[in-house]
Order: C-alpha cells, then sequence, then structure tokens
C-alpha cells in the first residue's frame, strides 16, 4: 500500500471514529479540511454568514461519518468540496445554465486595474468574482484563488480537464469586461 | 493597452485576492457545536455497576409481576349472591337505578334467603390487602373467582391447589374483601 492509500484509509478510519462519537478523530479531520472548505465557501459567496453555514453543513455530515464517501473513488478533501459546492449551488438554483455574454473587449480599452490601490483592486475584483455565474466562478475560485491544478478541478467538478480550461479563460474575459463596464479605472 | 497586459493585471489582483482570503477560518463557535453533536452520538457506556443496577431493576419487575400474577385479580366466573349478609362488611345497598346487568351481579338482600339451600359454605369476608381507609361502597358486586394456594395462605386458608373465593368489589371498582368458597 503507497503512502497516499494509507493517508486516505486513515481518512476513512478518521471518519468512521468520529461517526462512533471521537471527538480527538472529528478535531483531526476538521483541523486539516474545514480553513479549505470555509475558504472555498467565502470566495465563492463573499459572505462570512454563508460560509459558516455551508462549513456547518459539510462537517455535520463528516460527524454522521460520510457514508456517501469511498476512499477507492477519491480523496476526502473531493468530496468535501463537492458536498460544499452543491450546498452552494442550492442557493443560486437558477443558475446551472446562464447565457454566456459577448467579452470581447476592443484593444484600446483601459486596464481596469491600473491605477488602484492594492485593496482597491481587491475588492473590485472581489465584486466582479461574485458577480459571475457560477459555473465560470467555480473556476476561478478553484484555480485562481484555491491554486487548484486544472486536473484536481476538474476531478471536483466533474468535468474534463480541457472544459476547466476553456471555462477559466472565459471566466477571466468576463471578469475583464465586468471590471471595464463597472466603470472602474484599473 | 493590449490584452496580455490587461490579463496580467487581473492575474495580479486574483493573487491579491487570495492572499487577503488565504488566512480565512471558520469561526470557533462553529467547530464547538459541531464537536458537541459529535459528542451527542458517543454511545454510552455501560459500566459493571450499571448492568448490575439493570439485573437488580430487572428482578425487582420481574418479582413484582409475579407476585400480582398470583393476585386473584381476574374474573373468571358469573357473579353469584352471597349466601348471607356478612356482619364485618355492610349489606350493599342496590339503588333502583341500578342497570340491569349490575343488579344481577350486585349483592342482593333479598336473594340471600331464596339461595340459602346452596350447599357450599362460605367463609367469612375478609377485608382485602390495602383496603383500610377505602371509603365503604354504596354498591358492590361478588365475583367467584378461584386463586393461587399462596394468596389463599396471605388470608389464612392452606391449600395445595386453586382455592375457590369471591370477592367483594366496590362500585368504584375496588376489592374490598375477599371470602372462600369450602365445596
Amino acid at each position: 500500500m503507497s503512502d497516499f492509500e494509507r493517508w486516505r484509509a486513515g481518512e476513512a478510519e478518521l471518519l468512521r471514529r468520529t461517526a462512533q462519537g471521537d471527538e480527538s478523530a472529528f478535531g483531526e479531520i476538521y483541523a486539516r479540511h474545514s480553513p479549505a472548505v470555509y475558504r472555498y465557501a467565502f470566495r465563492m459567496t463573499s459572505s462570512q454568514d454563508m460560509a459558516e453555514e455551508v462549513v456547518q453543513d459539510v462537517f455535520l455530515q463528516v460527524v454522521k461519518g460520510c457514508r456517501g464517501f469511498d476512499p477507492a473513488i477519491g480523496p476526502l478533501s473531493s468530496y468535501l468540496y463537492g458536498l460544499a459546492r452543491n450546498r452552494l449551488a442550492r442557493l443560486w438554483p437558477d443558475q446551472a445554465e446562464v447565457p454566456l455574454e459577448d467579452f470581447d473587449l476592443a484593444g484600446d480599452e483601459p486596464d481596469a486595474l491600473e491605477g488602484l490601490s492594492r485593496g482597491q483592486q481587491v475588492e473590485a475584483v472581489r465584486t466582479a468574482v461574485g458577480g459571475l455565474p457560477l459555473a465560470y466562478r467555480e473556476v476561478v475560485v478553484l484555480c485562481d484563488l484555491e491554486e487548484m491544478s486544472y486536473a484536481a478541478a476538474a476531478e471536483m467538478l466533474g468535468v474534463e480537464t480541457g472544459t476547466v480550461r476553456s471555462r477559466l479563460h472565459r471566466a477571466r474575459k468576463m471578469l475583464l469586461a465586468r471590471l471595464v463596464r463597472s466603470g472602474v479605472r484599473i | 493597452m493590449n490584452g496580455d497586459k490587461r490579463m496580467e493585471s487581473l492575474e495580479t489582483a486574483l493573487r491579491h485576492l487570495a492572499g487577503e482570503t488565504a488566512g480565512a477560518r471558520p469561526a470557533a463557535r462553529i467547530e464547538t457545536a459541531l464537536r458537541a453533536e459529535v459528542r451527542r452520538q458517543r454511545p454510552v457506556r455501560v459500566g459493571w455497576w450499571a448492568m448490575a443496577a439493570a439485573a437488580a431493576a430487572v428482578g425487582v419487575v420481574g418479582f413484582w409481576t409475579l407476585r400480582d400474577r398470583e393476585q386473584p385479580m381476574a374474573v373468571e366466573t358469573a357473579p353469584v349472591a352471597i349466601a348471607e349478609p356478612v356482619a364485618e362488611i355492610p349489606a350493599v345497598d342496590v339503588a333502583e337505578q341500578v342497570t340491569p346487568a349490575v343488579r344481577r351481579a350486585v349483592l342482593r338482600p333479598e336473594a340471600v334467603a331464596s339461595r340459602a339451600t346452596e350447599q357450599r359454605e362460605l367463609t367469612p369476608l375478609t377485608p382485602w390487602y390495602y383496603s383500610d381507609g377505602l371509603p365503604k361502597p354504596a354498591r358492590g358486586q361478588i365475583v367467584t373467582i378461584r386463586v393461587s394456594p399462596a394468596t389463599a395462605g396471605r388470608f389464612g386458608v392452606m391449600a395445595d391447589a386453586p382455592v375457590p373465593a369471591q370477592l367483594l368489589i366496590g362500585d368504584d371498582g375496588l376489592t374490598r374483601a375477599i371470602r372462600f368458597i369450602r365445596e
């Protein structure tokens, strides 16, 4: 058994112990995974309250032992991201499919972020990311903010790696267009 | 400004955004609440003393259950009139408004004479367990049953087999007295 397989088996064991009321096992899982789940939810929603609600829902499944989790299929982190993603999708049920806008910008458009302080840039981008349709926001959050590889993001989203790449490309163009159109002098 | 430059600016801003939120953590109260949930589903550990206590409780319940079974509370036969009024238990008044079904069962002094020839011999009525302090019933019912030798023994009647007896039950449903039938 490889180290990776042992790691996965160890996580399954931690889950089993958690379901039996072992608080230390739960504490270990929570310490390992809750920051990432919270960050993901917070970056998706820009809301601490909503992100905490997602964390609570996701880890309640952990408390119950994550009966749907199979270590042979994937790591626990992916499973937890999936739970968080499903929970978040319920917040925006009407965004499964969105019409795509025209994101091509003229070459002489100014850089929307030029001249802004770092704090202003962050706020402008945060707002723009929050306005992206769900499918595009996901790839930006996973690949650009969580720094997940295309392959890992694809596995989590259940799509091909090429789809992640093309969505990310399109999402960035959307972001630029939104920043310019929102009048931010970048 | 060309597209590459804009994209670079965007990627830089995204990195800044990632850095700003990299240290984000859920509030401690979330973990506290979840840990409480974990503790709630912890199985109850039963120690030897708890097992012993449970066994003792089962024993006590079993004893009382068996003891209750010995008590002749089930009506076994049709009610019959008593042969004669008994001194220690006041004669029961049969009110006019008693329904026919009850009237058949209640103590009827006027029926005593007609049944005087009955061959069975009845012992005097003896107060039932714990009947002290109960109000005297205005009406009552006599039921004939068989009681276990153990129960009969509590009233001073020694027997090896179930003993026929009559119970005087008040109209409140509480047994007041018992007497035994010598056949």
